[in-house]
């Protein structure tokens, strides 16, 4: 069964920042990475998922990155010569709307819709 | 099982620690505990520490210092009649540190934990584990000296009440900042302390240390004696051994001192002749002679700032740690930034081996408080093809710098041609886009089957708890699969023999890592039910205990389901 990043931290969707972050730090005490490195590797991922990290932006929607006009963007996004995103990965971004908040729901929403204009991305996959 | 050491294996000097009744204990090895990195050979037999610094003075031909600088290279070194590699001298320093220890302690020392600058690459962390090895040691971690200064602070400032900052006491998180400036390295990490030890960032600079200050003062005294004598010693190396000695010397008492003299006789010179200097020097003239190198170590720790996305007010504490720092000038610097009420008195000699003693005792289960995540140093990338036309090769990071580890990321390729036979994969560390600019770590084939041009590859990096790489490539929907540790000291050789090889040291590691799971969670629980007192709640604890021995036994499934069980109770 597909387990979300909400799941894995054990907070609600509606966590906040303070929460993730607690959460998170209960976690790594209880498997620390020093005896428990798979399970610390999966937490950590979701506690950068759930807040949003800036290194899990990069990772998972490479279109964000400051210094890329839109055209690059999509190009990244979708089909790349040189890079593609198995669909696996993909995976973040079923739940990545739930994620998306204030301000950084706002600036994703601007770089997609941008970025949408010029490849024929669907961006369905980015609404709830 | 016997207890795990913690050794700072440092330029200069080196150290070793382990852990008593819980709290880290330097072994007097030498009398003060630091021993000089130094290994001379008196033509019978080799000498190591003291005995061979002060033999080094008089016959600095027969002797080696500054070993840890040719640290993942194949440079030679010839001691006596014989050839080492740098790993073989460091090999004979772990070996006297660890004999020393045995004799003072009374028992043997077998495994150890050895401490790196966090700048350190990937072919200077395979040295020092080679080097542990060759001294037949099991190496168990290698971890980075400022995070192992860290620890030891973290430990000291648990521990003693008196030293708790006031933000600790009100349970909040506080950020630290280590400016570790040793004697061949230098390293500045930022750290977030609370209930977990965080490290934010990490840089440095593996070729700027207490050495290239001695240069300095060194080719200030060849002009001098050139002025004086007319004699251009430059080139001649027993005169450069001596002169370094006395520059050494000369740098320490400017720390206490405003003035010192220098006064040396029978230097030797060429042809076997030999010539002598005396001259007065101040500590504004030395400070003067090393300002770029004092104002590169500041470029560093602001880069770690704004990696860490911290000001200098957010910095709570600042650790100085090695003997270079003991010059004035670096904490009036850092006083100036920070403010002098930030630097707490931490000793800079012997934290690191504290530190590193304190992650052997994390290691065997001994100490449960402390919980440590560190980061990657550098970045790994793997090398592409940007611009097929132009052949434009380009470094793609998979696994981006200062990412918690242990991590595994991957990443899809495509190849470029129909019908491509193989792909070679590259991989770099580096923060350059420019393989050039970058250093090679290791490189692989993966042979391919014949399909489209534009086949995704799959492209997987490990980076395990000590810095080590590995990386597994597979040719999606066609089962082609290769996985490669990398060696990065000899980035031609790999070859499938040693996957098998690979494979069986895996199976072992896994049931390690299991094992080390478990004596976690029984000691976390062991410890607890002797604090506790009588009662319900201590037997429902000790009955979790037993059906999770149960469990284990049988091998049975239940095994997560009661750890978990049993770490929310010693939670609450």
């Amino acid at each position: 069964m597909f387990e979300s990043a909400y799941d894995t931290l054990r907070v609600g969707r509606d966590a906040t920042q303070e929460e993730a972050r607690k959460a998170y730090i209960t976690l790594v005490r209880r498997y620390p990475p020093e005896h428990f490195p798979d399970k610390f590797a999966s937490v950590r991922r979701a506690y950068q998922c759930v807040t949003l990290d800036e290194n899990f932006i990069e990772e998972f929607f490479p279109a964000i990155r400051k210094d890329s006009t839109p055209i690059e963007l999509a190009g990244r996004l979708w089909g790349d010569r040189k890079e593609l995103k198995p669909e696996g990965e993909f995976n973040a971004l079923d739940f990545a709307p739930l994620l998306v908040r204030e301000t950084a729901r706002q600036e994703l929403d601007e770089f997609l819709s941008e970025a949408a204009q010029n490849i024929e991305w669907k961006i369905e996959m980015m609404e709830d | 099982m016997g207890e795990i050491y913690g050794i700072d294996l440092g330029t200069t000097n080196s150290c070793i620690s382990v852990l008593k009744e819980g709290k880290p204990h330097t072994i007097p090895v030498d009398g003060s505990g630091i021993v000089p990195s130094v290994v001379s050979f008196d033509g019978k037999e080799i000498l190591v520490g003291r005995k061979a610094w002060n033999r080094a003075a008089a016959f600095p031909e027969e002797s080696i210092r500054s070993v840890k600088r040719l640290m993942g290279t194949v440079e030679k070194l010839t001691l006596g009649k014989n050839n080492y590699d740098p790993e073989d001298i460091s090999a004979m320093i772990l070996r006297y540190l660890c004999d020393e220890a045995r004799d003072l302690e009374g028992c043997q020392v077998e495994r150890v934990v050895i401490t790196v600058p966090a700048y350190f690459s990937d072919a200077q962390r395979r040295a020092t584990v080679e080097a542990g090895k060759r001294a037949g040691l099991t190496v168990e971690r290698i971890i980075n000296e400022p995070t192992a200064a860290a620890l030891f602070y973290d430990h000291v400032s648990v521990v003693a009440e008196g030293a708790v900052d006031a933000k600790e006491n009100a349970g909040e998180d506080i950020h630290a900042l280590v400016y570790d400036l040793g004697g061949g390295t230098f390293d500045v990490s930022v750290l977030r302390i609370g209930e977990i030890i965080e490290v934010l960032a990490s840089t440095g600079d593996t070729y700027l240390g207490g050495d290239d200050f001695d240069k300095r003062l060194v080719v200030r005294v060849l002009q001098q004696i050139k002025d004086t004598e007319g004699l251009d010693l430059t080139d001649h190396v027993p005169a450069l051994a001596r002169l370094s000695l006395v520059a050494e010397r000369a740098k320490i008492a400017l720390s206490n001192k405003a003035l010192v003299r220098i006064q040396e006789a029978y230097i030797p010179a060429p042809k076997g002749k030999s010539c002598s200097v005396s001259m007065e020097f101040s500590r504004e003239e030395f400070e003067t002679l090393t300002k770029d190198l004092v104002d590169r170590t500041f470029v560093s720790v602001e880069k770690a700032m704004e990696e860490a996305n911290l000001t200098p007010d957010k910095i709570d504490k600042v650790l100085l740690v090695g003997g270079m720092t003991r010059m004035p000038v670096i904490s009036a610097r850092l006083e100036q930034i920070f403010g002098a009420a930030r630097l707490p008195a931490v000793d800079p000699d012997l934290s690191v081996a504290n530190g590193a003693a304190i992650q052997g005792g994390i290691i065997s289960g001994e100490n449960c408080e402390q919980i440590l995540v560190d980061v990657t140093p550098h970045t790994l990338s793997l090398e592409t093809l940007s611009h097929s036309d132009d052949l434009l090769y380009e470094c793609i990071p998979i696994i981006p710098r200062n990412t918690q580890i242990p991590v595994t990321r991957a990443r899809t390729f495509l190849t470029t041609a129909y019908h491509q036979k193989a792909a070679e994969l590259k991989v770099y560390q580096g923060e350059s886009r420019d393989p050039k600019e970058n250093t090679l770590i290791g490189k692989t084939m993966l042979e391919l089957a014949s399909a489209e041009a534009h086949c995704p590859i799959l492209v997987e990096y490990s980076y395990d708890l000590n810095g080590m790489v590995r990386l597994v490539a597979e040719q999606k929907g066609y089962s082609r699969k290769t996985e490669v540790r990398i060696d990065s000291r000899n980035p031609q050789l790999f070859a499938s023999q040693e996957l098998e090889e690979l494979e069986d040291e895996e199976e072992n590691g896994e049931k390690g890592e299991n094992r080390t799971a478990v004596n976690f969670v029984t000691r976390r629980a062991r410890a607890l039910i002797e604090k506790m007192e009588e009662g319900e709640r201590r037997q429902a604890l000790f009955n979790l205990l037993e059906s999770y021995g149960k469990a284990l036994r049988e091998e049975s499934d239940d095994v997560d389901r009661v750890e978990d069980q049993l770490l929310s109770f010693i939670e609450e």
